[in-house]
C-alpha cells in the first residue's frame, strides 16, 4: 500500500489552499511519467511484434494464394526489349507467363520440375510425400522413445540423473541442425550405405532419423511435464493401496496424462516438419518422388531453401514454392492448435 | 571488414545467411556494405577476392553469400544486392525480367572455369563422350556396364538455382535431366557424395575438384568420336574452348553500379586479382579476352 504522503490522490485542502493548484509531488509525477513511458515503449514493442507476424502471415497467404490465380502471357514487347532469338522467346514465354494457375497441377501431380526446358511442371505431390515420409518416421521412432524418457524420468530416476537431464535436453535441443546434416553427410550416410547395401546414404532414411533426434528433446520435455503435472496423491494413493510402480504407471499415471504425452508426440512432430538444413544436406534431394526410405526425398522444406533464392519474382515457379510454403504453414499451425488443445484439456 | 558464410558444403541456406551478414556488415563498417550473392561454384574465390579488396579500403564492407548464379541475377534484378556472381550466360528468363523491371545489367567475365564429371577413384571408366554423359544425364543409360565399368550409375548434381546445372544442360544435356539426380547444395557436397559412391558419377566446378585431390577422379570428355579425351585441367584445352563445358564466371553489376561495386570488379582484373585466380586453379581471364 502506498503511504498516505505518497498517494497520487490530492490530499484534502488545507485551510485557504485552492484545490486545483494542487499538483502531485515531483518524485510521484516522475514515477508517473516514467511509467508511462516504459508502458508506451513496452507497448510498441509488442505492437511491432504483432504487425510483424501479421504482416508474415499476411504476404504468405497473398503470395501463396497468387499461385492459384492465372499468369498472363508475356508482353511481345518485352521480348524484343531483351534481344531474345527466337527460340530464347519462346523459352522465356513458356516458362514466365501463360499459366492457368497451378492450383490443379500442384495437388493433383507428383511430378516437381520447375525449370524444365518444354514443359515446366509444379506438382507438390512428390514433395509432400517426402516431407510425410521423413517426419512420419521421426515421430515414430521420437514419440515413444522420448515418452519413454519422459517416463523413466518422472518414475523411475535418481535425483542427480533428473538434475543431469534438463540440461542434456536442452543441449540437444540448441544443436545447430546444420552439424546434424553433417553427421548425417559423413556419419550415418555411409553407415546406412554399408548396412542396406545402397549406392549412397543421402536417402530419406538418413534423414527420419535426423529428424527424430531433433523431435526427441520436444517430445522428452513436454512428455515429462504432462507426467509431472499428474498430482502426487494420484500415483502415492496407488502405491498405498498395493499397487507396484508398474501398475500405477500403467493404470494411474498415463491415464491422467495421455493428452500431454499425444501433445508432445504432436509438437516433436512439428519441430521435424519445419526442419529444412538436416533434410537438405541429407536426403538427396531428387526431383524423383521418393518410393522407399531408402531412395532420396525432396522435403518441402529443402525444396523453398535450395529454390526460392533463384525463383524470378512473381513466376510461376516462385508462386508455387509460396504455395508450398502456405501448405507447410497450415499444417505446422493445425499440429500446433491440435496440440495446444490437448495440453489445456489434459490439465488437472 | 568481411562477412562470410561459415562452411562452404552448406552455403546454400542463401538469405538466411545474406540476412546475417548484412546485420554484422551494417554494424561494422560505415557505410552500407557491398552485397555480392551468386554462384556457389565462385564462392571460394570471391571469399578470397572480396577479403583482399575490402583489407585495402578502410571502411568497405563486404556482405556475401551463395544460393546459385540464379539467386545472385534475382537479387540484382530486386535490387537487394549490388554485384551478382554468375557462372553462366543470363538466362533468356532473366532477360526478360529485367527489361520488364526496367534493369540493365552489365556482366563482366574474370575468370575461365571448367565444369568437371568426377567419378567414384575405383571405377575404371577414364573418359566419356559427350553423347554417352547427355544419356546418363538424361537419364538413358542407367547401368556402367556398356561404358566400361560396372554397376548402376547414381547420379550427383545441383538444384536448377545453380549456373553449373543450367549450362551443362545447354551444352550436354540438350533436354531435361533425369528425375532421379540428387540435387546438392554446392560442388564441394557433390564431391563428397561421389568419393562416397563407387557407383557414383557427379559434376562439379574445377577448384573444387583440385582441393578433392585423389579422393574422386576426374574424367576426359571426348568430344566427337576419334578424337582424344580432353582434361578440363588443361589449360590450354580451356582457353581454346576444346574443353566443351568451359564457362566464364562474371560479376555482374547494374549498367550504373555504385562505385565501390565498379571498383570491385575492376579488382577482379587487377595485377592482384588475376594472381588470386590462378591460385585458386581458376584460368585468369583479362578484359579484353571477355566473351559477351
Amino acid at each position: 500500500m502506498l503511504s498516505p504522503e505518497r498517494s497520487l490522490a490530492p490530499p484534502e485542502p488545507a485551510e485557504g489552499v485552492r484545490l486545483s493548484a494542487w499538483r502531485p509531488p515531483i518524485a510521484d509525477a516522475h514515477r508517473a511519467r516514467h511509467d508511462r513511458v516504459m508502458r508506451a515503449l513496452v507497448a510498441a514493442g509488442a505492437g511491432v511484434v504483432g504487425l510483424m507476424l501479421a504482416g508474415f502471415l499476411g504476404v504468405l497467404t497473398v503470395k501463396g494464394l497468387s499461385a492459384l490465380w492465372p499468369i498472363p502471357p508475356v508482353d511481345p514487347a518485352l521480348i524484343q526489349a531483351a534481344g531474345l532469338n527466337a527460340e530464347e522467346a519462346a523459352r522465356a514465354s513458356a516458362a514466365l507467363g501463360g499459366w492457368e494457375g497451378l492450383s490443379a497441377g500442384l495437388l493433383r501431380s507428383a511430378r516437381w520440375a520447375p525449370q524444365a526446358l518444354d514443359t515446366p511442371s509444379f506438382g507438390a505431390l512428390g514433395l509432400m510425400g517426402s516431407t510425410a515420409l521423413t517426419t512420419g518416421l521421426a515421430a515414430l521412432i521420437a514419440a515413444p522413445l522420448g515418452v519413454a524418457v519422459a517416463i523413466y524420468l518422472n518414475a523411475f530416476a535418481r535425483p542427480f540423473e533428473r538434475a543431469w537431464a534438463r540440461p542434456a535436453i536442452e543441449l540437444l535441443a540448441a544443436l545447430p541442425s546444420v552439424l546434424l546434416g553433417l553427421i548425417g553427410v559423413s556419419l550415418l550416410g555411409p553407415a546406412l550405405a554399408r548396412l542396406f547395401n545402397l549406392p549412397s546414404g543421402l536417402v530419406a532414411l538418413n534423414g527420419g532419423l535426423l529428424l527424430a533426434l531433433m523431435a526427441l528433446p520436444t517430445v522428452i520435455a513436454v512428455a515429462w511435464e504432462a507426467l509431472n503435472a499428474v498430482p502426487q496423491t494420484f500415483t502415492e494413493a496407488s502405491l498405498a493401496l498395493g499397487a507396484d510402480r508398474v501398475t500405477t504407471l500403467w493404470r494411474v499415471t498415463l491415464p491422467a496424462s495421455w493428452r500431454g504425452l499425444v501433445a508432445a508426440s504432436l509438437l516433436g512432430l512439428g519441430r521435424a516438419l519445419g526442419e529444412t538444413m538436416a533434410v537438405l544436406m541429407a536426403c538427396g534431394n531428387s526431383e524423383a518422388p521418393p518410393t522407399s526410405l531408402l531412395s532420396p526425398a525432396h522435403a518441402m522444406t529443402a525444396t523453398l531453401a535450395l529454390e526460392l533464392p533463384g525463383a524470378l519474382r512473381d513466376s510461376a515457379h516462385q508462386r508455387a514454392l509460396f504455395a508450398l510454403g502456405l501448405m507447410l504453414l497450415t499444417i505446422s499451425l493445425t499440429n500446433q492448435l491440435v496440440a495446444r488443445r490437448l495440453l489445456r484439456q489434459g490439465a488437472p | 571488414m568481411l562477412f562470410v558464410p561459415s562452411p562452404r558444403s552448406v552455403t546454400l541456406g542463401g538469405p538466411a545467411l545474406c540476412a546475417l551478414a548484412l546485420i554484422l556488415g551494417l554494424g561494422c563498417a560505415s557505410g552500407r556494405p557491398l552485397r555480392v550473392q551468386g554462384s556457389e561454384s565462385e564462392l571460394e574465390l570471391i571469399e578470397g577476392l572480396a577479403q583482399r579488396f575490402a583489407e585495402d579500403r578502410p571502411g568497405v564492407g563486404v556482405a556475401l553469400s551463395g544460393g546459385g548464379s540464379a539467386a545472385g541475377v534475382t537479387s540484382l534484378i530486386d535490387g537487394a544486392i549490388d554485384v551478382a556472381t554468375v557462372s553462366r550466360p543470363l538466362l533468356p528468363t532473366e532477360r526478360v525480367e529485367a527489361a520488364r523491371r526496367g534493369v540493365r545489367l552489365t556482366a563482366t567475365p574474370f575468370a575461365l572455369d571448367t565444369i568437371c564429371v568426377v567419378v567414384h577413384p575405383k571405377n575404371p571408366v577414364v573418359a566419356l563422350d559427350l553423347d554417352e554423359l547427355g544419356e546418363i544425364l538424361r537419364g538413358e543409360t542407367t547401368r556402367w556396364e556398356g561404358l566400361g565399368g560396372a554397376g548402376p550409375i547414381s547420379l550427383y548434381g545441383r538444384p536448377s538455382s545453380s549456373g553449373t546445372w543450367s549450362l551443362l544442360r545447354e551444352r550436354v544435356v540438350k533436354g531435361d535431366y533425369t528425375p532421379s539426380i540428387r540435387a546438392l547444395g554446392g560442388s564441394a557436397a557433390v564431391v563428397q557424395a561421389v568419393a562416397a559412391d563407387p557407383h557414383g558419377l557427379g559434376y562439379a566446378a574445377l577448384s573444387y575438384v583440385r582441393h578433392a585431390g585423389d579422393s574422386v577422379r576426374v574424367l576426359g570428355l571426348v568430344v566427337s568420336p576419334g578424337e582424344p579425351a580432353v582434361d578440363p585441367r588443361d589449360e590450354a584445352a580451356a582457353r581454346e574452348g576444346r574443353y566443351p563445358i568451359t564457362r566464364a564466371l562474371s560479376l555482374v553489376t547494374l549498367a550504373e553500379p555504385r562505385p565501390d561495386a565498379a571498383a570491385l570488379v575492376a579488382f577482379s582484373q587487377s595485377e592482384t586479382g588475376l594472381t588470386m585466380i590462378e591460385q585458386a586453379g581458376l584460368f585468369a581471364l583479362e578484359a579484353s579476352h571477355a566473351e559477351p
